[in-house]
């Protein structure tokens, strides 16, 4: 399959009052055209800033690394100006964010904010831009569209904010779509109807979507392809399937064990492993494998250097970055 | 009360929040964050309560440990070897603050619920202060370490302020200072859905532990279904501010009656890409406000199966088969 995107060496830090803070480093992969990449890992890990400095998004007092790279159609964003990034921004990369109650002007109406887009990028009458717009609420199912145009976001309820953010994101057709933490404000059932409204959209749109999400289950039920950052590093990257078949990095085995099995009986349901410790913050990584320090598994060699992302014995789409799998010790 | 297995028996309980509005033709309306539930909690038992954000599962902790006063309803009380239930809605004062001490919440929010103007010895030692528990300041600070080691923390942190600590220790610290004043009964308002996943199953696994090493029992509200089933005994639904259904863990997962129920549980995220949700039946629309509802089953309008009768009356908790209790007009 053909590449919309490829992210190379990705590493971020920040000027920060304790000094250069580097959250995220040696960061590579590639976003193939119509398939659904999750990123997951837990807070603190590098997921969303990953996903932002693709359309840099991120603060003023953010560096990129010095080898990094992000391709897109073939072309180097990273020497993309001001006015070039806000040309393909919203329109050929557009973005979903989490807070559907913030990220929303709270001043302006649904309509006004769904035509920004059109006015923006494309050369359309007034009229145009009001079918287009009525067409795409249309598109997430949100009843009686017409009305809803000249509604306030705060007059919406979280579901129905949502659904507005994806239609403005989905306004231009983008070639690839950002979506961080779409549904973690969400409760379940309105989370289950939104997920399947962003998979419909990668059906019929012909769409890449980049999804971030902490959440296992969204993966599992989601994503083609899965990165799994710990600190700041991919440590984990397989297809879907064989990431939950076949966890290879302790971290990954050890997340999926930590979350209770919602198919088994309470009463045969034993109790949870656990992860020992906590994700540590960006400004004290800890030397050598990232993890070592919460691994059951570590030996010397974790604690001395940090091990690459390479391919695992017997499958070469299946990457971890796992001193263990050198060794050719297969848990 | 009849039934000597039950510490608790909620009997009618609603809160209602008010809001006038006008001057001239003023009017009321009503908020009915929880409306009209009884429900017996068994001594021992885990009692998870779920629903979505907004169906008053957490109004309805609060009113229990009087956060919030009732608008209406009994809460009847027995703790072992009493010989009469009490009805703790109708205490004052002194009475009142005896089963304080006897019912104890752990917050939701590690961040919010604790003081960041003090360290965690005085934040734990207000418990010991108010209920006069520990006779010198020494034997306080004696019971303190004691709780601290119960809930994996080094006695050591004492002298340490909240934002010193990480999420999953914070909320250790609040589960050590509902603990400390020796409580029978502890609400746990969402005590693991601000922890990240690893941290999670840490805490649930300390929650657990302290459970039968002091005769606990919980009301945990959550609303993440697969933490709910692995930690509770039996389960009650809460939709808009009314209990729809309630039944063993395992029934319910397994044989669940309330068409939103099934919904709920048929939009759980299985973290198992073989079972993908492809072609399921899923809720549509929004909960609807919880502002004068009108007087009809309030699930009416999202249920695919409603009749006529749903939209005339309010069903009522009722017992179906053994043990499994639901408020559904398809069952009648």
């Amino acid at each position: 399959m053909e590449k919309i995107l490829t992210v190379k060496d990705l590493s971020i830090s920040f000027k920060t009052e304790f000094g250069l803070v580097n959250p995220v480093n040696g960061v590579s992969f590639d976003v193939k055209s119509n398939e659904i990449l999750g990123i997951v890992g837990e807070s603190g890990c590098g997921k969303s800033i990953t996903a932002y400095s693709i359309i840099r998004l991120l603060s003023n007092n953010s560096i990129l690394g010095e080898n990094t790279q992000i391709t897109f159609e073939g072309k180097n964003i990273l020497n993309y100006n001001k006015n070039d990034l806000a040309r393909i921004r919203g329109d050929k990369i557009s973005m979903i964010f989490q807070e559907p109650m913030t990220s929303l002007n709270p001043i302006y109406t649904v309509g006004w904010q769904l035509s920004e887009a059109f006015t923006l990028h494309r050369d359309m009458s007034e009229e145009a831009v009001k079918r287009e717009s009525i067409a795409l609420l249309e598109k997430v199912r949100i009843p009686e569209p017409e009305k809803r145009l000249k509604e306030y976001p705060h007059q919406l309820s979280g579901g129905m904010r949502q659904r507005v953010m994806i239609a403005m994101a989905l306004a231009c057709s983008p070639k690839l779509l950002i979506a961080d933490e779409p549904t973690t404000a969400l409760d379940v059932t309105t989370q289950a109807q939104i997920l399947e409204l962003i998979n419909g959209l990668k059906r019929d749109m012909d769409a890449s979507i980049i999804m971030i999400t902490h959440d296992l289950g969204v993966i599992a039920e989601m994503c083609d392809r899965v990165l799994v950052m710990y600190a700041g590093n991919i440590v984990e990257s397989a297809e879907v399937f064989e990431l939950f078949d076949n966890p290879k990095h302790p971290y990954t085995q050890g997340l999926l064990s930590s979350i209770p099995n919602v198919e088994i009986n309470k009463r045969e349901q034993k109790r949870l492993t656990t992860i020992k410790g906590f994700v540590p913050h960006p400004a004290n990584f800890p030397k050598g494998c990232r993890f070592h320090p919460r691994c059951p598994h570590a030996f010397e060699r974790c604690v001395e250097s940090n091990p690459k992302l390479l391919p695992i014995k017997g499958n070469l789409d299946h990457f971890s970055r796992c001193w263990l799998e050198e060794a050719g010790d297969h848990r | 009360m009849n039934n000597t297995d039950n510490l608790c028996e909620i009997v009618n309980v609603s809160k209602w929040f008010s809001k006038s509005s006008g001057v001239i033709n003023k009017k009321t309306s009503h908020l009915k964050a929880v409306d009209d539930c009884s429900l017996s909690i068994r001594r021992g038992e885990t009692l998870g309560l779920v629903g979505e954000s907004g169906c008053g599962k957490t109004t309805f902790g609060r009113t229990l440990v009087r956060i919030y006063n009732p608008t209406a309803g009994q809460f009847f009380y027995a703790p072992k070897g009493s010989s009469l239930p009490v009805d703790i809605f109708s205490l004052k004062g002194k009475e009142l603050k005896e089963y304080r001490k006897k019912i104890q919440m752990i917050y939701q929010d590690p961040y919010g619920s604790l003081n960041p103007r003090m360290n965690i010895e005085n934040i734990i030692m207000e418990g010991l202060k108010v209920h006069d528990i520990g006779e010198t300041k020494a034997a306080k600070r004696d019971i303190i370490a004691n709780v601290l080691e119960k809930v994996g923390l080094r006695p050591e942190y004492m002298r340490r302020y909240p934002h010193e600590f990480s999420g999953g220790q914070r909320q250790r610290i609040g589960i050590a200072r509902s603990l400390v004043v020796n409580p029978d009964f502890i609400i746990c308002d969402e005590p693991v859905s601000a922890l990240d996943v690893s941290v999670q199953a840490q805490v649930i696994n300390i929650l657990e532990d302290l459970k039968t090493d002091f005769n606990l029992t919980y009301l945990f509200i959550a609303h993440d279904l697969s933490v709910v089933k692995h930690i509770s005994d039996r389960i009650a639904v809460m939709y808009l501010g009314k209990i729809i259904e309630l039944t063993q863990t395992d029934e319910l997962f397994n044989n669940p009656l309330h068409p939103y129920s099934k919904g709920l549980l048929d939009s759980i995220p299985i973290p198992n890409p073989h079972k993908r949700k492809e072609g399921k039946q899923l809720l549509t629309g929004d909960v609807p406000s919880p502002i004068d509802p009108p007087q009809a089953c309030r699930f009416v309008s999202r249920c695919p199966q409603a009749f006529e009768r749903c939209h005339l009356e309010i069903p009522k908790l009722k017992e179906i088969n053994p043990g499994h209790e639901v408020a559904c007009f398809l069952y009648e």
